[in-house]
């Protein structure tokens, strides 16, 4: 969820030339990213990149929270605080940040994941001095009345209804983590629901801000055309007087069960087109050794359209009109989703079927050597289009080092992406794929409920 | 190798991006006046913030251009950040080349070309691509004069890359069983698309403004689709796919001098032909105001667009259209997005946006609101409709809107193929050589009295046209305050006074 998002009028304007370029690709010679790293007597870390070839700069600031750390009865939390830090601070007006980025023609915006918020901003390189202090005053003093608070949650619950209960497949989005986990917060999905944000209040925001928002909860990262050691003054001068609090940072500890048999769902939704499957698999953390093969494993299941879902799902079968895979892999544990929208009247089952006979293809033949070197090139590719801007390399630098747990990860891990073998991936698929620990979630049109 | 007429492309003064001096944020009217209450830490902040008030400097890059032999412009704008590329066929002929009845041609053209050449199978196209890590996609619209055929890749795959570009838009082979195919997948997605709310207005709100113009339609209707051969596919393709009806764009970490000679054995011996003209038809005079409510029962939120005919990209009143629609919906710093969501919380977000081809362009304001405040958030509409028209913008609002659009170019030079695409959109609608350079001149001559005028003259309330897609049971007394509701189902077939709630 972000903060806000500009969704396109595009079909409106098909009439405009676009010249939409998608951005390149690579194989092995990924540049590294120098980054200087250092921790504040207060406990924030500082990742900073120089790179002059723009007169721009991007500032992430990434705190360690999201909405697994939702208080109980509060789903949708972190994500509608998230929206408050644009609010008053003691030094600020409410939404003065969009007038710093925005009125000088930069952007800014921010985002809530399970186990993280992220707030950036891209502006030209002379205006890093005012948002370092900007971003300062919002960690260290909030100052919202009630009156802005009651306005955002409401623009957080239209945001929940247009993310959610408009589109077809929104309500889908919600049941595959409501679901996949029985027990770990990531069951509640972090947009929230609307009885729960109903319940937030004021002083829910004094707490969560004092009990997470704090400078050994945070990592800032600065990409761009900067001088390091001006960056370094302007960081202690800002950055380095917000107290560190004494009281201790609250984790999440909750370990979430192996699943022991299949669970099957059905679900019916107003306005869904065609029906949808999803099958989920439980997976490990993002950080864990186990991640690389799996990651692999969901580039040939579903990159590009040589990739075998869409050759087989989609081009040959024409049983779905798409046909995916995804790795969403968080820092617990995460998960492996399997999804098809099915096409015109072909049933439910036998996309099942058709995705299920592709997870035991992985299982029980190697892929061959040219399909995994697709597979890593393709990867490495991915990589390459990130981190062309500043902030795409700043989000790869703050994810590594908050998720991953070592930023250094952001220039290593693709070393480790290319050794992964054909035995790697047949390891992972058995250990983490059977029949017995999957969920099946069935989501159809309201005209199918009551049996066809 | 042939010919290289090398020009300089003009695209390479030191601009100055004058308009960030014009205020100091500190002066803003956010200027940051401390707060009563208690923060919740002690922290020793300042209480204004500091600003720079240097002048920042942008080097724009320029362009080359060269000529192959046979006559095909090559533009390069070379950028060494990643060793990547990106590569772009623009032939001169989109969707307004369709034949009468077959809407959608130049867009399946497109479409169709990655499903097999002469030499390579739909399949070995998509291998060969996802190998090397490369992008290959091609595109055109149902009124665009333009069809595109883009491909990225790693400059080590350069070669390899130009091979398949080269076949696909030059060796198409249009064979039946693909074409099958492909129609199955677009009408499933004709299908699926009519349930997105924000489609279904789209819809309607195009077909509002430009009636039986190609711009009516977004999505081919699937008649036409149907209809349409392998025969009628191959004569589009031989009549507009042309050297010299085309122009190749190409951004990244190369040179003119090394790709060349690639470029002149991918693409030299590509046959020249006449190729007929395209009429370009002029969007239909406006006619009276209209409120169009599309029923899709159990919706949660009504989707609102309003707007009005608007501009072609050549019009003299761009630029002060480009900062009226700043200041009305631009962006999160915008009237509308200040109003109802900042001030009311009707919306996650409300917009406006405007376009422009050889033809003139729409202004909509849109957004989607919950359904119990539609009836609000169309008084905070017009209340900024009219307000945008009948008074002056304030000198603070108009220069942060400048200052946001010559900024917010400056920052795109973050990404080549930003420029790369000014530069082409340059050459597309024969803009002045020097007009990149001259771009922050013209956004910052704009007056508060230009932004009246445009305001005026493209906010039209008295032929406004207002497209609502939610629960007519709820949405249709509030829509009548403005005016008679006409209103249709999600096919888009009107509904009798009885069917209507």
């Amino acid at each position: 969820m972000r903060r806000f998002f500009i969704a396109l009028l595009g079909l409106a304007l098909l009439a405009l030339y676009t010249f939409s370029a998608p951005v390149a690709s690579a194989q092995t010679r990924v540049p590294r990213i120098n980054f200087k790293e250092r921790t504040l007597p207060n406990g924030m870390r500082v990742i900073s990149a120089e790179d002059h070839s723009s007169p721009t700069v991007s500032i992430n600031v990434w705190y360690h929270v999201g909405s697994k750390d939702d208080p109980e009865g509060r789903s949708g939390f972190a994500h509608l605080f998230e929206h408050i830090m644009f609010k008053s601070t003691r030094n600020m007006k409410s939404e003065m940040m969009d007038r710093l980025t925005e009125d000088v023609g930069g952007q800014n915006n921010a985002f809530t994941a399970d186990d993280v918020t992220v707030y950036w901003e891209i502006i030209p390189s002379n205006y890093l001095e005012t948002l370092l202090w900007a971003e300062a005053d919002r960690l260290a003093g909030l100052n919202v009345n009630n009156e802005n608070f009651l306005s955002e949650r409401d623009v957080v619950k239209e945001e929940f209804r247009q993310s959610y209960m408009a589109p077809p497949y929104g309500k889908l989005n919600l049941l595959i983590d409501q679901k996949s986990f029985t027990t770990h917060p990531y069951r509640r999905p972090g947009i929230g629901n609307i009885d729960e944000l109903n319940a937030a209040s004021l002083e829910n925001v004094r707490a969560f801000h004092e009990t997470y928002y704090r400078p050994d909860n945070a990592t800032l990262v600065v990409v761009g055309d900067f001088d390091q050691k001006q960056l370094d003054a302007w960081v202690d001068k800002y950055m380095a007087r917000i107290p560190k609090p004494a009281t201790p940072l609250p984790r999440v500890n909750v370990k979430e069960p192996e699943r022991t048999k299949e669970a099957r769902y059905t679900e019916y939704g107003p306005n869904v087109p065609l029906p949808a499957v999803a099958i989920t698999y439980l997976a490990p953390s993002a950080a864990s050794d186990d991640a690389f093969a799996l990651t692999v494993a969901d580039a040939i299941l579903s990159g590009g359209t040589s990739s075998r879902l869409y050759q087989s799902l989609v081009y040959q079968k024409q049983l779905a009109q798409s046909a995916n895979s995804f790795v969403d892999l968080r820092e617990d544990l995460g998960l492996v989703q399997l999804r098809a929208i099915l096409a015109s009247g072909k049933k439910p089952d036998e996309a099942e079927a058709a995705l299920l006979a592709e997870i035991k293809r992985l299982q029980s033949e190697p892929v061959s050597a040219a399909e995994l070197e697709k597979a890593k090139n393709q990867l490495v590719a991915d990589r390459l289009r990130e981190i062309e801007t500043n902030n795409g390399k700043a989000a790869a630098i703050g994810n590594a080092a908050v998720i991953l747990g070592d930023a250094n990860r952001v220039n290593t891990d693709l070393d480790r992406l290319q050794k992964i073998s054909a035995s790697d991936i047949q390891r992972v698929m058995r250990k983490y794929f059977s029949d017995t620990n999957r969920v099946v979630i069935y989501y159809l049109p309201e005209s199918m409920r009551g049996g066809k | 190798m042939k010919k290289f007429t090398e020009f300089r492309n003009r695209l390479s003064a030191v601009l100055i991006i004058f308009a960030f001096a014009v205020m100091p944020i500190a002066a803003q009217k956010g200027g940051a006046p401390p707060q009563q209450g208690q923060s919740v830490k002690g922290a020793d902040i300042k209480g204004r913030a500091p600003v720079n008030k240097e002048i920042l400097k942008v080097k724009l890059p320029k362009a080359e251009e060269a000529t192959l032999s046979n006559g095909l412009r090559v533009i390069l704008l070379e950028s060494h950040r990643v060793p990547t590329f990106t590569m772009q066929m623009v032939v001169l002929s989109g969707g307004l080349s369709d034949p009468n009845d077959y809407h959608g041609l130049a867009s399946f053209t497109a479409a169709i070309l990655r499903e097999g050449t002469q030499k390579r199978t739909s399949k070995d196209i998509a291998e060969q691509v996802d190998t090397i890590g490369a992008t290959l996609a091609a595109n055109a619209g149902l009124s665009t004069f333009t069809s595109t055929i883009t491909t990225s890749g790693l400059v080590e795959n350069f070669d390899q890359t130009l091979d398949i570009f080269a076949d696909v838009i030059r060796n198409p082979k249009f064979a039946q069983e693909e074409i099958d195919k492909y129609k199955q997948r677009q009408i499933a997605q004709l299908q699926f698309q009519r349930s997105i709310p924000q489609f279904l207005a789209a819809e309607r709100f195009q077909r509002a403004i430009y009636g039986n113009h190609p711009a009516g339609l977004i999505v081919p209707p699937v008649e036409s689709i149907k209809k349409i051969t392998s025969a009628d596919l191959a004569r589009f393709h031989s009549t507009y796919y042309r050297p010299n009806n085309a122009m190749l764009a190409i951004v990244g970490d190369v040179t003119l001098k090394e790709i060349m000679p690639k470029l002149e054995k991918a693409f030299g011996d590509w046959q020249k032909t006449d190729v007929p003209e395209t009429k370009i038809p002029a969007a239909p005079e406006q006619g009276t105001a209209r409120i169009q409510l599309i029923d899709r029962p159990g919706s949660v939120q009504t989707v609102l667009q309003l707007g009005n005919l608007g501009i072609e990209r050549t019009n003299p009143d761009y630029f002060a259209v480009l900062v009226m629609n700043q200041i009305l919906g631009g962006g999160p710093a915008a009237r509308l997005f200040l109003n109802l969501r900042e001030d009311k919380g009707y919306t996650y977000g409300a917009y406006s946006q405007f376009g422009g081809s050889k033809f003139r362009g729409t202004v909509i304001s849109s957004s989607e609101v919950r359904t119990d405040v539609t009836e609000g958030a169309m008084h905070e509409f017009m209340y900024e409709l009219k307000r945008i028209r009948d008074e002056k913008v304030s000198p603070t609002e108009l220069e942060n809107a400048k200052r946001a659009i010559v900024g917010s170019f400056a920052l795109s030079l973050e990404q080549p193929n930003a420029l790369l695409q000014n530069i082409v959109l340059q050459k597309l609608y024969n803009l002045p050589a020097d007009y990149w350079d001259t771009y922050p001149q013209m956004v910052s001559s704009i007056t508060a009295e230009d932004v009246q005028r445009a305001a005026q003259r493209y906010v039209n309330l008295a032929n406004l046209q207002i497209v609502a897609v939610g629960d007519a049971s709820k949405a249709r007394d509030v829509l009548a305050k403005y005016g008679s509701v006409e209103v249709y189902d999600t096919e888009g077939q009107p509904m009798t006074k009885k069917a209507t709630p």
